[in-house]
């Protein structure tokens, strides 16, 4: 298989880059963590390049699972960093502290970490990181039906944890 | 609270990168493909099978296993190599460990930097002859003590701890160097080691 060209994979990267780094945020305890999972998972993508679909969803979806496979193989250190590298650790670490909406966050987080794990993973799939029920259970390798049921139940279950701790919506503007 | 309503409050919830954090992802995502002109420190010498290892590969390669692992290595390209601007020392500090199957890696570490002047260099290029450096990789695999982990994961504590020991012998040589930082001076960019066993890098069969 030949593969995309450089440039699309360039471009596939560049339009996912945020995503990514987003997916990695939301999954790791620490902040500056999504930063080393970020480069850990560009690196494969770039070695891997010729196994990406050329066709854009396809290709995103191709990233994210190894996005996922990055996460689920995390290593404690062992990494070749920059001085780039460092600055985007520092750039999450600040953040991570100074988000606005944080109690409304808090609330939110800690309600999907009293759902089962996988539930806690189709609801940050399909709510936060945009992906339809399908492409969810694509990229856990589950049925669809099973992803669908359990978005179900996972959805009422989160509905029931937060109306017993009310949270309040942030006014927009 | 109804449907609507939860939908709503799960998708404005999501928590989100900072819009710098976000640019300056976008710059790494940029610097790690970036072909550059690191590529023929890396083709080094001929006469011994070696494994370029940049040590952020490390997780990522647990994602081929044993049996295509030095399959994965080999076919590092040169975007893995060096930004623009950063060189890597020539002259690799050797060190030797014998991993938990009993298998013995060899192994070189360079010092990658930006800013330094003639004469930088020249002391950089010379820390590999030094004596502090005989039996080094026994006395990590020693400080990391982790006799019973794989040999990658012995391999990747390693590569940490060499990562801060080369740190500590640029800045003695270079003492106006600083560690891993955005500067016009002398930056200590970080490091990367290149090792060889019977099989690769973590010397598996």
């Amino acid at each position: 298989m030949a593969g995309p060209d450089q440039a699309s994979v360039e471009d596939a990267i560049e339009a996912n880059t945020h995503a990514l780094l987003a997916f990695f945020l939301r999954r790791t305890e620490v902040p500056e963590d999504a930063a080393d999972l970020l480069s850990d998972t560009l690196l494969v993508v770039w070695r891997r390049r010729a196994a990406m679909p050329s066709e854009s969803a396809e290709a995103r979806m191709w990233m994210f699972g190894v996005a996922r496979k990055v996460l689920l193989t995390q290593k404690r250190g062992s990494r070749r960093r920059s001085a780039l590298h460092e600055r985007l650790r520092e750039e999450l670490a600040q953040a991570s502290g100074a988000a606005g909406e944080a109690t409304y966050l808090s609330e939110v987080c800690e309600a999907l970490l009293q759902l089962d794990r996988l539930d806690q993973e189709i609801i940050r799939l399909t709510y936060w990181d945009g992906f339809t029920l399908a492409e969810a259970a694509r990229l856990l390798h589950m049925p669809e039906g099973t992803i669908r049921s359990r978005h179900h139940r996972a959805r009422a279950q989160l509905k029931r944890i937060l109306a017993a701790a009310p949270v309040s919506m942030p006014v927009e503007g | 609270m109804n449907d609507d309503e939860l939908d709503e409050l799960l998708r404005t919830m999501a928590p989100t990168p900072s819009a710098r954090a976000q640019s300056t992802a976008v710059l790494v995502a940029r610097e790690i493909r970036q072909p550059t002109r690191g590529v023929a420190a890396l083709s080094g010498p001929k006469t011994r099978r070696r494994v370029v290892v940049a040590a952020a590969a490390a997780a990522a390669l647990a994602l081929a296993g044993a049996g295509t692992l030095a399959a994965y290595q080999l076919s590092i390209p040169p975007f893995q190599t060096l930004e623009k601007g950063v060189a890597r020392s020539h002259s690799g500090i050797p060190f030797v460990y014998t991993n938990s199957l009993g298998r013995r890696v060899e192994c070189l570490a360079f010092i990658e930097y930006e800013n330094l002047d003639q004469q930088q260099r020249a002391a950089i290029e010379k820390l590999s002859k030094s004596r502090r450096w005989d039996g080094y990789g026994q006395r990590v695999l020693a400080k990391i003590a982790m006799p019973k982990a794989s040999p990658e994961e012995q391999n990747a504590a390693i590569v940490d701890v060499i990562h801060q020991d080369l740190w500590q012998a640029a800045h003695e040589v270079v003492p106006s160097m600083v560690y891993m930082r955005v500067s016009d001076g002398p930056v200590y960019h970080g490091s990367s080691t290149s090792c060889a066993g019977p099989g690769g890098v973590d010397g598996r069969p």
